[in-house]
């Protein structure tokens, strides 16, 4: 299926009665949504078109990626959803959410409150929140989630996300069985469509890539890192200057589907550790208690495990114009790539692929000192 | 040199500005703790206060800067470090400071007042969720003072909340967080809290809130006795250190003006024929261009970010004063909490429709900061909401929050401002005809 | 055996034919929009200089913004890697290059004529080449004599816009309250090389310092670089071609290594399909 065809299935199964929820962002609990047989649908940007009607209601300088989020729902493209739901992360979708509100009017709609620190009061307030989105979707389905629900809910996430990283193993080889842009492509769809659909694409996925001869030639290994990328273009891009994109550090990625949620006895228990703990995004503010040092190497340590495993030769960060939260963590990140020897490239781009020919010129340098 | 600062229209406003000085000045040469934190502290003055701790905050000494034209080698010198140039212009002047004082290895001679007293520890707050960059800056800053941190992450109940359900557990997460940061500030200098100068130091800060809401209140008058000039010089002491006994009295003496100013009919513009709602950050490298705003009888009566507290909160007797302290934060934005979602969807824009009608303003000015995208990213949905609930018309001033080479030629802006008088008039009959009221028919 | 390199710039075409170690053949032609694709006749004229033909060349590398479509090379590199070996060859010495071109000021780190790092300046015109001619054409004088004019300025004017926009009707005001050109020029220099270095200080600069492009036939640009950096730079004594140097002597490489197939049945000495 091709990306521009993502909805399709969402939309067939609006028709045979199912409720499509969209969401914003990874710290949304989907396993809630799962939990009442709402379909949880990611909402997407738009490399392909450029931004329009949203530059009524946002200024030109708010990030791209948000912007482009809005203009396809003014362009209609979420006229099947049956409401929305947000997590109050960064300034700029939460900015959005609102114009959202009072321009579209949809029929159910919530803001799941994340908090930005880690103080043990956080979690108490998380533990709420979380009760108060439960209480809130129970609202609007008109029945309660039984403690056995959401445990199968967890369960059935667990495993989706279980698959995406077993997909993720054929990077690890050299050259990989599966390119980047194909594997960002097959994780795309799997966030467009219910879980227990996902996990049958990606088991058939896992299926054809077993029996699939192993490519050639040997390039470059590209590491990339930054904000959320969900179309194919800009990986084609790298792939087109000679390199391979083998792993990411972005959250319609890895930083989606690494952690998984604890099975425990109170659902919640294992529910708050992962959405608090356990994902990553640099919005957070973990306190600083030692040195900036140690900070960083506990915030980001997960990338040299990252770099090691998939044999990085090299990490491309890119940030889309605008998203001062990911623009701020660039230059630990980066030096944090240089101690491990891993020569970076900083990209800012447009989320536009009309606007991409002027990276071209930077990624192709930058494969050209990894040679 | 340019002129960067505006005159100034009632005595009080003078003595505002020289607050700050004193205190980076004490901070400076005295004993005493520092931490650097972000504007309003997101409440928590007073647990500052006592514990002897002084709070300064990087934006501020970045619009010292911008005024003292000191911005422009600073934020070059930011360039350099990898930042892009859209990010918070206040913080990448700190970064261009703390540059150039890491590598003199002494506070720089041309750094305005002498230079910034390097903190302790440091307290970024997520105020209302008002700047998430902001907060995230003190991981960058980090690069350069090593010290540690807590971050006051103080919630916000989005609009598609039911107040009342979740009051209590949002209210308990501001007081839990108020009690460790004093666990963390006790454990970060060594000294333990005086529980006798914290209750003095609450109340002092509920009184200074008291006195600042009331001077708002009094800019609601026609004429307005207190432009934007004057209310900007006058928010350090409430925004900074509102536990000090020295802003109470400043705030009852700014009353005290401002009251008098109303009973005699004394507006701050001599001719006031156009009230405005400015929003959001002040342009500190050019507080000059509103001097033109004197000339053409137009009058800033009220600001965005820079709102006052909102009305003082009740208190139940013999409430615990950490307690009380969240209280007064949480009472900035009750009412509109309460409404929860108005004819807007959002109290956040409800807000802007509310100050509008309130200050009976004519029009807005919306100033779009290239480098300040946390206020800025709304700016054409409230101008949108504006004109149409309340058929307000908006002027759009692009410009930057410290980096004057941003600010485009005044000659341009002198003729759009020339332009939208004619559009205000044109919606003044509107809002006539609509039985709406008007301030100067 | 020779070796050619050619850079498709956005102003100006450049390209270079070596033979050992020495440069034998050189055009620089100024292409507007629509000659850029014209880069067989530059190609021909610099092939014609010592009497060559094509398939004397044994490898030729495109490079430059038009490096995509050029259709008679071999491989294309980017001017990147490019200036960095020809300037390499040029200056042994040189750590830190700053590129100042029509549309793109770079900033290239060098390691023993290897890229170590770079920047590029974003889409904004501001520290291009293109932000003086916009300048220049307000003024009224001509792009290559704006060096030369402001060296005349006693007090330099300070304007202070970025934006070329904002900078252009500056400017116009500055004229009509009777500010002389020299001074205005020399103040647009100045903001100019402050734009420029803090872009490039990102790469932390260590001398030799060596400036290419259009902007270094700026006298008073380079000087103002110079004030900025504290530090004399190097001026290649052609500074427009030293990203053809180095696509020839890469060819060279590349072909003496046995690193690149050349299939000189594929060249065809046509027009550059630029707009297709």
């Amino acid at each position: 299926m091709s990306l521009q065809d993502r909805s399709q299935r969402a939309q067939e199964l609006r028709r045979e009665g199912k409720r499509i929820i969209g969401y914003f962002c990874c710290y949304v609990p989907l396993e809630f949504l799962t939990a009442l047989d709402f379909v949880p649908y990611r909402i997407w940007a738009n490399m392909q078109e450029p931004i329009s009607e949203a530059n009524l209601h946002f200024i030109p300088t708010a990030c791209h990626y948000a912007r482009s989020c809005f203009n396809n729902a003014l362009k209609g493209y979420y006229d099947f959803f049956d409401g929305v739901v947000g997590a109050k992360t960064c300034d700029t979708f939460d900015r959005m959410f609102q114009v959202w509100k009072y321009v579209l009017k949809p029929e159910y709609s919530h803001v799941v409150h994340t908090p930005n620190a880690n103080h043990p009061s956080s979690y108490t307030f998380f533990r709420s929140e979380l009760k108060t989105f439960k209480k809130s979707l129970e609202r609007a389905a008109g029945r309660e989630i039984s403690d056995k629900d959401l445990r199968e809910a967890i369960r059935l996430h667990n495993n989706n996300r279980r698959l995406v990283r077993q997909l993720y193993e054929f990077r690890k080889e050299s050259p990989p069985r599966i390119s980047g842009s194909e594997l960002a492509h097959t994780v795309i769809l799997a966030m467009s469509l219910p879980v227990q659909e996902s996990t049958r694409m990606l088991e058939e996925k896992m299926g054809e890539l077993e029996n699939r001869p192993r490519p050639e030639p040997v390039k470059p290994r590209i590491l990339l890192w930054g904000t959320p990328v969900d179309d194919i273009s800009l990986i084609q891009l790298i792939e087109e200057c000679g390199a391979d994109v083998v792993m990411d550090d972005i959250c319609v990625g890895s930083r989606h589907y690494w952690p998984d949620v604890a099975e425990t006895d109170d659902p919640l228990d294992g529910l708050v550790e992962r959405y608090m703990d356990k994902l990553v995004c640099p919005f957070k503010f973990w306190d600083v208690t030692t040195t900036h040092r140690q900070d960083v190497e506990k915030r980001y340590s997960y990338l040299k495990q990252y770099a090691k495993e998939f044999g990085a030769d090299g990490a491309i960060m890119q940030v889309v114009t605008y998203c001062a939260i990911h623009a701020l963590d660039v230059p630990d990140v980066r030096d944090y790539f240089h101690e491990m020897g891993l020569p970076v490239l900083t990209l800012e781009h447009d989320y536009n692929v009309a606007t991409f020919s002027s990276l071209r010129t930077r990624v192709q340098a930058f494969i050209e000192t990894l040679d | 040199m340019k002129k960067t600062t505006a005159t100034k229209s009632t005595e009080t406003a003078r003595k505002g500005a020289r607050f700050p000085k004193r205190k980076y000045r004490e901070a400076l040469e005295g004993e005493k703790p520092v931490a650097w934190g972000m504007a309003r502290l997101g409440g928590a003055h007073a647990i500052l206060k006592a514990l002897d701790v002084i709070p300064l905050y990087p934006e501020n000494y970045a619009t010292v800067c911008a005024a003292k034209q000191m911005s422009v080698p600073y934020l070059d010198l930011c360039a350099g470090e990898g930042l892009s140039r859209y990010l918070c212009g206040y913080f990448r002047t700190d970064v261009g400071y703390l540059c150039k004082y890491l590598k003199e290895g002494r506070e720089p001679e041309d750094a305005p007042w002498g230079g910034m007293a390097k903190p302790d520890f440091f307290l970024p707050n997520w105020r209302w969720k008002l700047c998430d960059e902001g907060v995230k800056f003190f991981h960058t800053l980090g690069r350069y003072m090593d010290v540690p941190s807590y971050c006051l992450d103080l919630p916000v109940p989005p609009s598609t909340h039911n107040y009342e359900e979740i009051k209590d557990y949002y209210i308990q997460y501001i007081v839990d967080q108020y009690k460790e940061l004093r666990g963390f500030i006790e454990k970060v200098t060594g000294r333990k809290m005086d529980m006798d100068k914290f209750e003095e130091a609450v109340d002092n800060t509920l009184e200074t809130n008291r006195l600042w809401y009331e001077c708002h209140e009094l800019r609601k008058e026609v004429p307005c006795p207190m432009p934007a000039q004057d209310a900007w010089s006058c928010l350090p002491p409430g925004y900074f250190w509102p536990a000090d006994k020295e802003s109470v009295e400043f705030y009852r003496e700014l009353y005290e003006e401002l009251k008098y100013r109303v009973a005699n009919k004394i507006g701050a513009v001599p001719n006031e024929r156009y009230r405005l709602l400015f929003t959001e950050g002040a342009p500190y490298h050019s507080l000059w261009i509103f001097d033109y705003f004197y000339e053409i009888g137009a009058i800033i009566v009220i600001e965005g970010a820079y709102y006052a507290p909102g009305p003082p909160p009740e208190i139940p007797e013999g409430a615990d004063p950490f307690y009380k302290l969240a209280l007064r934060y949480w009472a900035d934005y009750e009412p509109w909490l309460r409404k929860a979602k108005g004819s807007t969807e959002t109290w956040e824009t409800d807000r802007f429709l509310d100050w509008a009608r309130d200050y009976k303003c004519d029009g807005g000015i919306m100033h779009h900061c290239l480098d300040c995208r946390t206020v800025s990213v709304l700016l054409p949905h409230i101008k949108n909401v504006l004109l149409r609930h309340a058929y307000i018309p908006c002027y759009f001033l692009e410009d930057c929050l410290v980096d004057p080479r941003d600010l485009p030629p005044v000659e341009r802006i002198k003729s759009e401002m020339q332009a939208f008088l004619e559009v205000m008039d044109h919606h003044k009959d509107i809002r006539k005809k609509k039985g709406l009221p008007v301030a100067h028919p | 055996m020779y070796f050619a390199g050619i850079d498709v710039g956005s102003t100006v075409t450049k390209a270079v034919i070596i033979k050992d170690d020495e440069i034998i053949s050189v055009i620089i032609r100024r292409t507007g929009a629509e000659h850029r694709r014209l880069t067989n006749k530059v190609m021909e004229d610099v092939l014609a200089g010592p009497g060559l033909v094509l398939d004397q060349v044994g490898c030729i590398i495109a490079t430059g913004y038009g490096r995509i479509n050029v259709p008679f090379s071999d491989k294309q590199i980017t001017e990147i890697t490019c200036h960095a070996k020809g300037v390499n060859w040029l200056f042994p010495s040189a750590k830190t290059i700053i590129d100042i071109g029509g549309q793109d000021t770079k900033g290239i780190k060098v390691v023993n004529g290897k890229v170590q790092d770079f920047v590029m300046n974003d889409k904004c015109a501001a520290g291009t080449g293109r932000f003086l001619e916009v300048i220049a054409e307000t003024l009224g004088v001509r792009l290559e004599d704006l060096g030369e004019l402001s060296l005349r300025s006693k007090r330099p004017e300070l304007v202070s816009s970025t934006c070329a926009l904002f900078a252009d009707e500056e400017v116009t005001g500055l004229l009509a309250k009777g500010v002389n050109k020299h001074d205005i020029i020399a103040g647009i220099h100045h903001g100019v090389a402050s734009r420029i270095c803090s872009m490039v200080e990102r790469l932390k600069i260590e001398e030799d310092v060596v400036v290419t492009g259009g902007g270094a036939k700026n006298i008073g640009l380079v000087s103002a670089i110079e004030r900025h950096l504290n530090l004399s730079v190097l001026n290649p004594p052609e500074p427009l071609i030293t990203g053809a140097i180095g696509a020839a002597l890469l060819a060279r490489e590349l072909f003496d290594k046995d690193r690149i197939v050349v299939k000189k049945e594929e060249r065809r000495l046509e027009e550059s399909r630029f707009f297709d």
